[in-house]
């Protein structure tokens, strides 16, 4: 069963896991508050232990070209298992798409809209969210390869800018905190944001034809100018603000108020804050999407533009129920949330992958590889 | 608060579920009616401003019980 008979290339596919990754930045200050100034290194660990979670994602879009994953858990695990599995799913991406549009209402309160309540902005994204949800996969990454490409800029402008007020000395001392610290930031960085990659295997029916090698080379290098922005991003505000990172809640907005060169070019953090809301936008968008194909895939239902509004709504009152504040969201995400998601993307996709290997699914392969001529 | 929550919701059900029904989409509806109960629970007990349990203290509850919480410093 196709939900979703909207084809991308695999290039924009690229684009697409890029622009998720580099939406992420904001929260690399859920690990500041653990390795402080040394954030770089567990950073650096995460992005190499992804490595192999990616490959794994990767093999899953090689052997299941034509199938969403909620699909490939019901060819693996049964009709039933399959399906309460599957039923996890759905609530865990759910659960994500609420958790980022949390972050963008508390973004916008905190940095741009201070009077505003956090609800009347989280409607007003979800409904436009909404509408590209219902024209299908293609409108929700076509915007991502000039987005990425803009967001790239906005970084190594803001490196240009804030030359003056960079102190690589900030990054060292390094490996002078306990080593537990180092394996709980890895550990946020790798679960939360890289390992939210998952979310891909539910859009991987709507890539057109590509060869194996393809697949490897559009997953490794979306993620490779993911995983560069991150780390850019990251060295930047440890080298700006130092042992001051973890007092702050937008450490990136903190080092953009800083630039200060004549009275031009000074309180620039506005282009952080639009940067940000358009990358939100994008990642809350793409959630949205992967959570409405689960909820039909789950139901047995093509009719997926039927549910994107009334998943996007529940989704605008359930964000609110997950945490009372930021400090609180903050707390979650650097002691329980790496558990929760490194079960729903690593442990159950490698055990999947594991017993479909065995079983030797799929059983009748649509051959994804293009026949190369000698 | 209240008037504009149930007013949002008819307009989802004039929107979404009626041409559901029209067509006769079985699974769909349901798919629809679950999604809906949900949200309309959710929204009205944000109108009332009532408190609703959350999801991720249930697993806090869980992982900590597990023994493999990180601990906040």
């Amino acid at each position: 069963m196709i939900i979703d008979k909207s084809q991308i290339s695999g290039t924009r596919f690229m684009f697409a896991i890029a622009f998720y990754l580099q939406s992420s930045a904001l929260l690399t200050s859920f690990i500041a508050g653990v390795s402080e100034q040394e954030s770089w290194i567990p950073v650096l660990f995460g992005i190499l232990l992804s490595l192999p979670i990616i490959y794994m994602f990767r093999t899953f879009m090689v052997k299941f070209p034509d199938k969403n994953f909620l699909q490939v858990l019901e060819m693996t695990y049964g009709k039933v298992i399959g399906k309460i599995i599957g039923a996890t799913y759905v609530w865990f991406f759910i659960n994500v798409t609420s958790l980022n549009l949390l972050d963008l209402g508390d973004f916008t309160k905190l940095a741009i809209l201070r009077q505003t309540p956090p609800i009347l902005v989280t409607l007003l994204f979800i409904l436009i969210s909404v509408w590209a949800v219902r024209h299908g996969f293609n409108v929700v990454a076509r915007y991502s390869s000039i987005f990425t490409i803009i967001e790239f800029s906005i970084v190594i402008l803001s490196l240009i800018l804030l030359a003056n007020q960079i102190d690589l000395n900030n990054l060292l001392p390094a490996f002078q905190m306990p080593f537990y610290k180092y394996v709980q930031s890895t550990h946020i960085i790798t679960t939360i944001p890289l390992g939210e990659l998952v979310v891909f295997l539910m859009v991987t029916p709507c890539v057109k034809t590509i060869s194996k090698q393809q697949a490897t080379k559009y997953w490794f290098l979306g993620a490779l100018m993911g995983f560069i922005v991150l780390l850019l991003v990251l060295i930047r505000d440890i080298a700006v603000l130092g042992n001051n990172l973890h007092l702050f809640t937008l450490p990136g907005m903190v080092s953009l108020r800083l630039v200060n060169l004549g009275e031009a070019l000074s309180r620039i953090e506005i282009i952080f804050a639009v940067g940000l809301t358009l990358l939100l936008f994008f990642k809350i968008t793409i959630l949205l999407y992967v959570s409405t194909i689960a909820v039909a895939q789950l139901f047995g239902t093509t009719q997926y533009k039927n549910l994107a509004l009334i998943i996007g709504i529940f989704v605008v009152f359930y964000s609110p129920t997950l945490y009372q504040n930021s400090v609180e969201h903050s707390n979650s995400a650097r002691t329980i949330e790496p558990f929760v998601n490194g079960l729903f993307e690593v442990i159950l996709p490698l055990l999947t992958l594991i017993i479909a290997s065995i079983l030797k699914l799929p059983k009748n392969k649509k051959n994804m590889l293009q026949k190369q001529e000698a | 608060m209240l008037i504009l929550t149930i007013g949002g919701f008819i307009v989802i059900v004039l929107i979404d579920l009626i041409p559901l029904i029209k067509h006769r989409k079985k699974f769909a509806i349901i798919a629809f009616s679950a999604v809906f109960a949900l949200a309309l629970l959710y929204g009205l007990m944000n109108a009332f401003e009532a408190d609703m349990p959350s999801i991720m203290k249930a697993w806090k509850s869980l992982i900590e019980w597990l023994g493999i919480a990180y601990k906040l410093e």
